[in-house]
């Protein structure tokens, strides 16, 4: 179950003022252990509300390969990003390419394989995606039926992002 | 395409068909044009310009042709009034149109003032829009160029340009989008200028690998060939 943290206080003390209604100020401070300052009182329902069970709402999302496609795309160009910048810091820290060159061919022989495939497979899936959102935003591919089939290329161009790696 | 995606961010909004005319227009020319009707207090001026306008075709204006729409719009009850208003109001025609407008100084630079502002709030906003397509398009033969040929001092300059800046804007949007400065101020604020750090620092790593080694390309190639060269070399 997916529960929504909240990571400052200031956000949770607001999403407790929001919607406070007297029987939970009740509720809240008999449950409270502290004494019944109003501060307390307003941190206790925040936290009986957090206990709560909240309704399903990513999973039972009927067409969920748009949604998907969406949040791997961003994925994708992050973690890409990710290792360019991290290769980019080395570069300016000072290694050169033969320093790269010597990292990578004293790997393992699997992880350097898998690694290859792990570069490849994502760079093909962000691009075809990404010519695939400059589609939409010419204007093309806009219905339902041709999101699902440009999804469907996307996917494929990934698959075979094996002939990108020999 | 570029052409296309412009033309797509630069069509203005479709007006309602209840929108007034009044409204589409920019602050600085509604002067110019005529009042709506419900904004009229005289209404035989209205019929003058109705009667003037059937009389004398050649003296129509641009205010006679709105005050035509809105009075055949209110046909009878209007048309009932005497005709001594409209005898009394005929020797005054309205001026002839021109294409030009004859703005005053003041009303010209009402006009800039609103222009500019337009135009600074939209390199925030749709043309920082155009820029990322037309920046992402750019990548796409920057790309295959450094895979199919490989080395070349030029296109490796290119390519750390568009690909640093074009991962930038992407990473920023991330971190708008997870790190917002409303809900976390310094936070926010600090991963955004993080990330500035961080493109700079990329940006010098590229230009070094550019000019004092091999080039992206080149290197990028003999990293991805790392076992199959150093087999070559052993062998």
């Amino acid at each position: 179950m997916l529960r929504t943290a909240i990571a400052s206080p200031l956000a949770a003390r607001s999403l407790a003022l929001r919607s406070v209604t007297p029987a939970m100020t009740v509720v809240a401070a008999r449950h409270s252990s502290s004494g019944s300052q109003p501060q307390d009182t307003l941190q206790a329902v925040a936290a009986v509300k957090q206990l709560r069970p909240t309704s399903p709402h990513l999973t039972i999302f009927a067409r969920w390969l748009p949604m998907v496609m969406s949040i791997s795309h961003r994925f994708t160009g992050g973690g890409l990003s990710a290792l360019f910048y991290g290769a980019g810091l080395a570069a300016a820290a000072g290694a050169g390419s033969a320093d790269f060159v010597q990292a990578v061919a004293a790997l393992p022989a699997p992880i350097f394989y898998a690694g290859k495939l792990a570069i490849a497979a994502p760079f093909a899936y962000h691009t075809v995606n990404g010519i695939r959102h400059l589609a939409w935003d010419s204007g093309r591919f806009l219905t339902l039926d041709a999101v699902y089939k440009t999804g469907y290329v996307t996917l494929g161009a990934t698959a075979s992002a094996r002939s990108l790696c020999s | 395409m570029i052409r296309s995606l412009t033309l797509a961010a630069a069509t203005p909004a479709r007006r309602y068909a209840g929108t007034p005319v009044a409204r589409s227009v920019p602050l600085a020319l509604r002067p110019l044009i005529s009042a709506p009707r419900w904004a009229s207090t005289t209404p035989t001026t209205a019929t003058a310009a109705t009667t003037t306008s059937t009389l004398t075709t050649a003296a129509t204006s641009s205010a006679s042709i709105a005050n035509e729409t809105t009075a055949a719009a209110s046909a009878a009850p209007s048309t009932a009034l005497p005709t001594s208003a409209s005898t009394d109001a005929a020797p005054t025609t309205p001026p002839k149109p021109t294409n030009k407008l004859e703005l005053s100084d003041a009303e010209q630079a009402a006009l800039d003032a609103e222009r500019k502002a337009a135009t600074d709030a939209q390199f925030h906003g749709s043309h920082h829009w155009v820029y990322e397509r037309a920046l992402s398009v750019a990548l796409l033969p920057t790309i295959g160029y450094a895979i199919v040929v490989g080395a070349d001092p030029v296109n490796d300059m290119i390519l750390a340009s568009t690909l640093v800046a074009h991962m930038h804007l992407g990473l920023d949007q991330v971190v708008t989008d997870y790190v917002p400065v409303r809900r976390y101020p310094r936070g926010g604020k600090a991963a955004n200028w993080a990330l500035r750090g961080f493109t700079l620092l990329v940006l010098y790593g590229c230009w070094r690998i550019n000019t004092q080694d091999v080039g992206m390309a080149e290197s990028f190639r003999r990293v991805w060939r790392a076992r199959e060269e150093r087999e070559i070399v052993e062998a």
